[in-house]
């Protein structure tokens, strides 16, 4: 179900009116649980069998990592998260190894199977929660500040557990709640405990990104297509990647917010997704604000497992190295998106290893500077999403190269452009927002906002899946 | 500040539907989704004056229905295939007398998706046509007024990307504005660097009909074109499937012979005229696939031709052209 669906309209909308019903408050969670089901199930009821499966596993594992002694709860630890993490496996990577591993059987019989084992929806972001909620619980058994995540009772048990990693809002492309920070929100609400202003401002703005600009700009980016591309200048390919560039960060971040907005008016506070990304002056800081819940995730259950900084340089590197490629495999089972992950981690690494040479930190200049190479380099990046064919992608800069006589196409450059202006106004604003904290700047932000509402209306694109779905 | 915004976000609408009312521009969409659904929104909002239809994908979008009888619309639409058209046939108030099939993408099922956002209220109200969205009326007035301040207004040879988004052949059928890329090739002075790319979108395009594409349930469409023909047959419906020239190795192709043969088994089918084109050098292709705007006037001429020699009655022979 697509938040930009009318039954998605419906299903909020009803969701809420039986949420906050008084004679119904005892039942908020059940609620909640019976529109995930529906929101997961409507178009492919088979998937909600995936969906509760992982919900019973993790459920099960759950209790014994809370009542069994510690010693043995570390078995069922490691059980539980290569219990998930074969679930991702086996629905989302056997193609891929099957094909990489055993590709001279393509065409037989079992590889007929393998190839044809669909990928179910958000199936990467709910056994990530999994992890999270398992690792927890067995922290929170030795962690005063994590007790509120084990259960009281049974039902509980199964209603939180449910809940957490059914929680529609979040449910199919994130932001990947963790544990910790969702399950002490679980209780009682009040209509009147809703931010109506946060939730109107992202909602507003999530819609905007998403139907305004991402599914805009598809409609032109989507000239980045073999070989359709061979024929564009060199200028127009670059607008065309950089309209790409500007539309994932439009897709999913007006999804986050949309996310964070839905969450937010049923008394759940998601963490933000998306800082500002393109105004990084760095690779570190471009992940501090890209993908924040992915990143953090990958840096609390990978890299800080695996050593993080604290085992000498080269084990650092190694381990962002790992890290990062095993994040971009996360996002699809291909070897390009392991290989944009590689190209992100020796960033990572390159920016690491030269810290004390460029100072990045201090002068104005060198920010700027290390903007626009941090922008440069993660929007070439994104061609692998893009292009998922190796082949493609350097026939994509062979055009870039020889392309230079084409003529230009000022049209769709001028598209790219104007769709593009809201990403670019979106992060200029946060630059500016300090400066323009009086009442002129409350004006505008009403007029910013009551603009936006009425593109939303009137200007949207053709409706498109949202990128991340896929992953 | 969610009341002030409320009240811009009405106040831009009110002004929005006076700038709409007065439709000083009415320019057709660069994106394909855009032309697709304002053909969909143009033929719903007027089924009921048409009796015959084209439906098919990108290599039938041009045709040309003067050349067919009267009152025929092209309802094929860019990167799907026949049944989204027959789709939306059934769900508007249209009478039909006579359907052609385009076939070489019948492996191309219906879009649930692209049918609903015409057929459903809420999608219709939600993704306006593209003449009445703000950015599209602002950029086009802000052309305007940039073509009248410089006066001169140069006339240009539209590259391979742009074809599908003229506005102009698609509207005013203006045919002769569109050229074969290779001799758009020869006439640029950049020409001979175009020809490449070109020469390489014709070989993909090759390479890509060696197979079926995954995931396409051709059987499955088949049976659901005869539930369909079946019923429109029923209604008194003529039937005629076609299939648009390309290049000789796409025709030649795997993929080709695949759809040709599933469809020769299938007995309710064969009940229609085919009309098929053999004399493939008459023809110019800009990719391999999609015909030059020449060619697409002498194929559409050939279909014009066919179609009248046809008995009104379905007939159990194939045709076969030139």
């Amino acid at each position: 179900m697509l938040f930009n669906s009318w039954q998605f309209v419906a299903l909020v909308l009803a969701t809420f009116a039986l949420y906050y019903l008084p004679l119904l408050r005892s039942l908020q969670c059940y609620i909640l649980i019976v529109a995930s089901f529906v929101f997961y199930g409507i178009q492919n009821p088979c998937l909600l069998i995936l969906l509760i499966g992982s919900i019973a596993l993790n459920a099960l594992f759950r209790f014994l990592l809370a009542t069994k002694p510690i010693a043995i709860a570390r078995f069922w630890l490691t059980l539980g998260v290569a219990a998930n993490l074969g679930l991702l496996g086996f629905f989302k990577y056997s193609g891929l190894l099957f094909l990489t591993f055993l590709g001279e059987h393509a065409g037989s019989e079992r590889s007929q199977f393998v190839l044809s084992i669909p990928l179910p929806i958000g199936i990467s972001f709910f056994t990530f929660q999994g992890i999270s909620l398992l690792v927890d619980t067995l922290r929170a058994r030795s962690d005063d500040h994590l007790r509120g995540l084990l259960a009281e009772n049974k039902s509980q048990h199964w209603i939180d557990t449910t809940l957490f990693i059914a929680f529609f809002p979040q449910l199919v492309a994130g932001p990947i709640v963790k544990a910790h920070d969702f399950m002490p929100q679980i209780n009682q609400k009040m209509v009147s405990e809703i931010d109506w202003a946060f939730a109107y401002r992202t909602l507003v703005i999530g819609y905007f990104l998403k139907m305004v600009v991402a599914d805009n700009l598809k409609m032109f980016t989507m000239w980045i297509e073999y070989p359709v591309f061979l024929t564009k200048s060199t200028l127009t390919l670059l607008a065309l990647l950089f309209g790409f560039s500007m539309q994932i960060f439009a897709d999913f971040a007006g999804y986050s917010l949309i996310a964070i907005s839905v969450s937010a008016i049923f008394g759940y506070r998601l963490s933000e997704n998306f800082r500002f990304p393109y105004i990084s002056c760095s690779f570190s800081e471009f992940w501090r604000r890209w993908h924040i819940s992915l990143s953090s995730f990958l840096k609390e259950y990978l890299y800080i497992p695996l050593g993080g900084n604290r085992s000498g340089r080269l084990r650092t590197y190694f381990n962002l190295i790992v890290t990062m490629s095993l994040g971009g495999l996360w996002h699809g089972a291909a070897w390009s998106y392991a290989f944009w992950g590689l190209a992100h981690g020796v960033a990572l690494v390159l920016e690491r290893a030269f810290a004390n040479v460029i100072p990045i930190e201090g002068k104005r200049s060198w920010k700027i500077l290390g903007t626009m190479i941090v922008f440069s380099y993660v929007t070439f990046a994104w061609l692998l999403f893009k292009l998922p064919n190796f082949d493609h992608v350097l026939q994509f800069f062979g055009a870039m190269s020889t392309n230079l006589s084409l003529p230009n196409e000022i049209g769709l450059m001028a598209k790219v452009f104007v769709y593009s202006m809201p990403v670019i106004v979106y992060h200029l604003w946060h630059l500016a927002r300090e400066r323009v904290q009086n009442e002129a700047g409350q004006h505008l932000e009403s007029f910013a906002f009551g603009a936006m509402l009425f593109l939303i209306v009137t200007n949207s694109g053709p409706t498109a899946d949202f990128i991340y779905f896929q992953f | 500040m969610i009341k002030r915004s409320l009240i811009v976000f009405f106040a831009l609408l009110s002004l929005h539907v006076v700038v709409v009312s007065l439709a000083f521009t009415k320019k057709m969409p660069e994106d394909y989704e855009g032309q697709n659904l304002d053909r969909g929104r143009e033929f719903l909002a007027n089924s009921e004056q048409f009796q015959c239809f084209v439906v098919g994908s990108s290599l039938a979008y041009k045709i040309h229905v003067d050349f067919l009888p009267e009152s025929t619309f092209n309802l094929s639409f860019i990167g799907r295939g026949a049944f989204d058209g027959l789709r939306l046939i059934e769900h508007s108030r249209a009478q039909p007398e006579l359907l052609l099939i385009e076939l070489n993408t019948v492996y191309r099922g219906e879009d649930t998706d692209f049918t609903a956002k015409l057929t459903n209220p809420y999608s219709r109200f939600l993704y306006r046509p593209s003449h009445e969205k703000p950015v599209n009326y602002l950029m086009e007035f802000t052309a305007k007024l940039k073509q009248q301040l410089i006066s001169h207004h140069r006339s240009r040879i539209l590259p391979y990307a742009e074809i599908a988004s003229n506005s102009k052949a698609l509207h005013n059928r203006d045919v002769t504005r569109v050229r074969n890329p290779a001799s758009v090739a020869q006439e640029l002075p950049h020409g001979e660097s175009l020809k490449k790319p070109y020469d390489e979108i014709l070989q993909a395009n090759i390479r890509e009909w060696q197979s079926l594409p995954k995931f396409y349930p051709l059987e499955d469409n088949l049976d659901h074109l005869e539930d369909i023909v079946s019923r429109f047959a029923k209604q008194g419906v003529q039937i005629v499937f076609f299939e648009m020239p390309v290049h000789h190795e796409i025709e030649e192709s795997p993929r080709s012979a695949i759809i040709r043969s599933a469809f020769q088994k299938r007995p309710k089918l064969q009940e229609f005229p085919l009309i098929r084109v053999f004399d493939l050098d008459v023809y110019q292709f800009h990719d391999g696939l999609h015909l030059v705007s020449e060619s697409l006037a002498i194929y559409s001429q050939f279909l014009g031709e066919q179609i009248r020699r046809i008995p009104s009655q379905p007939i159990g022979s194939n045709q076969q052209g030139r």
